[in-house]
């Protein structure tokens, strides 16, 4: 254990010298600005960045890219409570109520929410990843494909508690997000399945523009088509609610919320392959789960906030671990980064986690320093940034569809992605004005292809005689955990299966009810 | 009206389904084992709701007084009441004068690439619908141009 404490000694004091430092705040900046633009993150700043940081030194090669990991998720956060565009995927999960939030005129509650959830739940990821590099060599081995298929069921369970009005168009968003999971290559029998003949569909539906038309070009269609003048329908920045000190203090107040979202962010970032959104939807949905009939979530619930960007950030502190000690990258951007290390010559495993474990810490005390710095830049800029939303529509929608569409575009670079993102903005659109919930189709349509691979994958070697579910520990856990986590969830409030979700504002008034039941109201 | 467009929502949806379990019985067995677990469920359930929708309709459920709901709760309208700012409101048009302008930036960039589709998009956007000045206009137009070029063009030269 000393070798560790003296190894991040080591590596905090190699970052925090001049003029290494100059390398994460560059690094954050960058990513910061980048991340605004959806579809864009640090992870394509990365791609970016490695032809020109061929010839450095492993460091300072290191310390940028730790910092371009952690520095994008604050502002995909922003856009996405601002304008309903996340600006990376794992965000989405954020736009369910921190856009209502500032609909209603309390943007800064929410941006203060996401930035210290973010700092704090970056600080618990590294932690717990500090915390667990001895223990590595035994964790990881813990879990396999069934682990894996409780994990995706789990996420999928959430489904039921923000489905909200309708059980039955609830059920049915889910059932259509799965079967769109499933456009594509069969995982199992290498089959090509609903690409109606085009190669465009052989990858899959592409997330990125999916979620880009079914919130941010939905939402500014409804803006168009109600023909309100600003997005928190008030014309005046003194007459928005809250403050970002507010948002700073809810964390704390939920203080139990943020541990148990931290916690799967981390848990679910050591899991290779599934990276952030499955993190940040399978918190959102425990959020909402536990908070029971007490919750307004789906229409700004500062808890639906504080869930998915604690997940988010503890996340990369989690996806370090596997990449680090065995090569398994987490997420993309910790996929990128196993491609760096290997330019510059640097191998994963033992000799890194021993030897060469200052040049780990260099990276984590830079992604650390990345989460707070970008954090701490957006919590000042929270009163700026919130006067988007009294900005005039005719003013925001011209850049909002542009950002839109360039996001789509710039991630694969093909035109068919833009008609797409437009596509399921129609749908989107419609599904938000007849009462479907669109936050059912997305979480299915995220954790569909995890659940159907690892299904196969535990048959297959249930099958074979390679596995038994009941002596794996890992799995036992988990199954008794989603088990205890649905029986909580039905005993204390009747969730699953219930017609109606109360929703209250946040000064305690019911919103507009309609005089009968309108289906669907799980938005 | 409402309710006929609820109906064919729903029935749009029916048939994207339908179509979906024709191509999954045409799949591998291996292949459709999944996917046909969800599609034959999710056909009853639209089945279903298609059937609640036209008894609504019938019954006039959705043709009454139903708020629409909305995510925005001081309405513009009940700010402007209330005498609290001036709502510089975009004028309210019937839907189908803002399918065009959805349509149109795809269109446009497929026509003149997503550099000049969108520039072109800004310009007419704010001239026609936002009634902003020619002068603002064009200088939104000429930034976007811009700004997608160095973007698409010279940083991540996709273009």
């Amino acid at each position: 254990m000393n070798f560790v404490a003296e190894a991040a000694r080591e590596g905090f004091l190699t970052v925090f010298s001049w003029p290494n430092i100059l390398y994460p705040v560059a690094g954050t900046l960058l990513a910061m600005v980048f991340s605004v633009l959806p579809g864009l993150s640090g992870v394509t700043l990365m791609a970016l960045a490695i032809p020109l940081t061929f010839q450095w030194q492993p460091l300072p090669v290191l310390m940028l890219f730790g910092a371009l990991v952690g520095g994008a998720t604050f502002m995909g956060s922003a856009t996405a409570i601002l304008l309903n565009i996340p600006g990376t995927a794992p965000n989405a999960a954020t736009m369910f109520d921190g856009y209502p939030m500032a609909c209603q005129g309390r943007a800064k509650t929410a941006l203060g929410c996401s930035a210290a959830a973010s700092a704090l739940g970056s600080t618990f990821g590294v932690l717990a990843l500090v915390a667990l590099i001895p223990l590595m060599p035994v964790l990881i081995p813990l879990l396999g494909p069934p682990e894996y298929l409780v994990l995706a069921i789990w996420g999928l369970t959430t489904i039921a508690t923000v489905i909200g009005g309708s059980v039955l168009k609830g059920l049915a968003m889910a059932g259509l997000g799965l079967m769109l999971s499933f456009v594509g290559f069969d995982p199992r029998s290498g089959a090509v399945r609903y690409t109606l003949g085009t190669l465009y569909l052989q990858d899959g539906l592409s997330l990125i523009p999916v979620f880009l038309g079914i919130f941010a070009v939905a939402e500014s269609i409804d803006l168009m088509a109600s023909g309100r003048a600003t997005i928190s329908g008030s014309t005046r920045l003194d007459q928005l609610a809250g403050s970002a000190r507010e948002g700073v203090r809810s964390v704390f107040r939920h203080f139990g919320l943020f541990v148990r979202s931290s916690l799967i962010g981390t848990v679910v970032g050591t899991i290779p392959g599934l990276g952030g959104t499955a993190a940040a939807f399978v918190a959102y949905g425990e959020a909402a789960r536990s908070a029971g009939s007490d919750g307004h979530f789906g229409s700004g619930d500062i808890r639906g906030v504080l869930a998915p960007e604690a997940a988010n950030d503890a996340k990369d502190g989690g996806a370090l671990l596997p990449t680090l000690a065995f090569g398994l990258p987490g997420s993309a951007g910790t996929a990128l980064l196993l491609g760096v290390l290997t330019l510059h010559g640097i191998r994963p495993g033992e000799q890194l986690m021993t030897t060469e474990l200052p040049l780990v810490f260099a990276l984590i005390w830079s992604l650390f320093l990345s989460n707070w710095m970008s954090s701490l830049v957006g919590l000042s800029l929270a009163g700026p940034l919130s006067r988007l939303t009294v900005a005039r529509t005719s003013r925001l929608l011209p850049p909002i569809l542009i950002l839109a569409a360039a996001g789509a575009f710039a991630y694969r670079g093909r035109l068919a992605d833009v008609w797409l993102t437009f596509g399921f903005g129609l749908i989107g659109y419609a599904m938000k004005r007849y009462g479907w919930p669109r936050v059912a189709f997305i979480i299915a349509l995220v954790l569909g292809p995890m659940f159907e691979l690892n299904l196969h994958l535990t048959l297959s070697l249930q099958r074979l005689g390679r596995i038994q579910l009941w002596t794996r520990p890992a799995f036992l856990v988990l199954a008794v955990l989603l088990a205890l986590t649905l029986w909580l969830a039905r005993s204390r409030t009747g969730l699953i299966g219930r017609t109606d979700v109360p929703r209250t504002r946040s000064d305690g008034k019911s919103p507009p009810q309609p005089e009968r039941p309108l289906d669907g109201g799980g938005e | 009206m409402k309710a006929l467009e609820r109906s064919g929502f729903t029935l749009s949806l029916l048939a994207g389904s339908t179509g979906l379990l024709c191509l999954t019985l045409a799949l591998p067995p291996t292949a459709r084992q999944v996917p046909l677990f969800v599609v034959v469920p999710l056909v009853v359930l639209l089945f279903l709701q298609l059937f609640r929708d036209l008894r609504g309709a019938r019954s006039g459920w959705y043709d009454g007084s139903v708020p629409e709901k909305t995510t925005a709760w001081p309405r513009v309208s009940e700010e402007t009441q209330a005498g609290v700012g001036p709502a510089d409101e975009m004028e309210p048009k019937p839907r189908r004068f803002v399918l065009p302008w959805v349509l149109g930036l795809p269109a446009l960039a497929q026509l003149l690439g997503m550099v000049a589709g969108p520039g072109l998009f800004v310009l007419l956007f704010l001239r026609l619908r936002g009634r902003t000045a020619w002068r603002v206009a064009l200088a939104g137009s000429i930034l976007t141009t811009l700004g997608l070029w160095l973007l698409l063009g010279v940083i991540l030269e996709t273009i």
